[in-house]
């Protein structure tokens, strides 16, 4: 019995809390509804904020350690190269030692006072035979045709203009 | 990006403010001395969800609960405006000439109650939120929350019913 009087009482005192209103709120109803639609439509993205926040970082962090990075002794590697030799001229242009005095010639200044003083002793005493024989000259080689190209025999030339500029030429009477 | 304001339009918001700005006023009254800018921020932060809550009232209690927390810190700190705050703190209720209960004693008899009385009572008499969503809000159950409504009841009946001291002269 007790606890419902005291029931009836709580209801009793809840039912005059509820009859008072709460004091009407002093919120600018137009300004909030202006601010709500502004906020509404100035949304951050977090996408394009957030790609260029970490790119900043990504490019300090590369500068970091581009610039504290410890430096790295220079690595010293030597190398082996085979160097070929060249190839050995053939055995019959294998030009044989010439003589000294040949070689003094050749070189046109003699190696040693010796080498010259006998060089001047054998002309005195045989004249310009005593001096060692010239070297031939090589012949001149031949210069590279179609037909030496091709193994056929030569032809002889038929260019007209090579005719005509030998008859053109007149050589004169003979005296 | 499409907002909670496009979701519900601004009939739903204005309609939401017209029904609980009050109640949410009253119920972040409990803790600060600004609760209009409280609950302002409160309508603005729901109109920046992306997605309706699911509980809209309750969440708006949640968020004014928590903004009205923050804001008796900010002004902890700034102790001299308080104190200016408090001192001419306004009723939190309409006088009524139909209301049993005068609107200043009723202020009175409730500020003098522990902030989770309060909390209970406010949030369930005006703010209309069952006792497990109080639970939720305080972070207790709700069989929590519904005895601490009928503590701060019984405790207002107490002080209503005390007799002051000029009716007890008369009777004495």
């Amino acid at each position: 019995m007790p606890e419902e009087i005291h029931g009836q009482e709580l209801a009793a005192v809840e039912a005059a809390l509820a009859a008072l209103a709460p004091l009407p709120a002093r919120i600018d109803r137009d300004h909030l509804m202006y601010r709500a639609g502004q906020s509404s439509a100035r949304q951050p993205g977090f996408v394009w904020p957030g790609l260029s926040a970490g790119l900043a970082a990504l490019s300090v962090a590369l500068g970091a350690a581009l610039v504290l990075r410890p430096l790295q002794p220079p690595v010293e590697r030597i190398v082996y190269v085979q160097l070929q030799p060249p190839p050995a001229p053939p055995a019959s242009q294998q030009p044989t030692p010439p003589d000294t005095d040949t070689a003094a010639e050749e070189s046109g200044s003699l190696a040693a006072p010796s080498e010259r003083l006998a060089l001047q002793k054998q002309v005195l005493r045989w004249g310009l035979d005593g001096l060692p024989n010239a070297p031939s000259a090589a012949p001149p080689e031949q210069p590279l045709t179609l037909d030496g190209l091709l193994g056929t025999p030569p032809k002889p030339p038929d260019r007209p203009s090579f005719f005509r500029l030998e008859t053109w030429i007149n050589p004169g009477d003979q005296l | 990006m499409a907002g909670v304001i496009e979701v519900m339009g601004p009939e739903l918001l204005g309609r939401l403010v017209d029904e609980h700005a009050a109640a949410l006023v009253l119920y972040a009254r409990q803790w600060c001395a600004t609760p209009e800018d409280v609950v302002q921020e409160a309508f603005l932060k729901l109109v920046l969800q992306r997605q309706l809550p699911t509980h809209l009232v309750p969440w708006l209690y949640r968020v004014v609960r928590n903004g009205a927390v923050s804001a008796a810190r900010a002004a902890r700190r700034r102790r001299h405006h308080e104190t200016a705050a408090a001192a001419r703190a306004p009723a939190w209720f309409a006088s009524a000439d139909t209301a049993r209960l005068d609107a200043e004693t009723a202020t009175v008899g409730l500020q003098a109650l522990p902030i989770e009385q309060r909390e209970a009572i406010v949030a369930h008499l005006w703010g209309g939120l069952t006792f497990e969503q109080i639970g939720e809000l305080t972070g207790s159950s709700s069989s929590t929350a519904h005895r601490w409504y009928l503590a701060g009841l019984s405790a207002l009946r107490e002080r209503l019913e005390a007799p002051c001291p000029k009716k007890s002269t008369a009777k004495n």
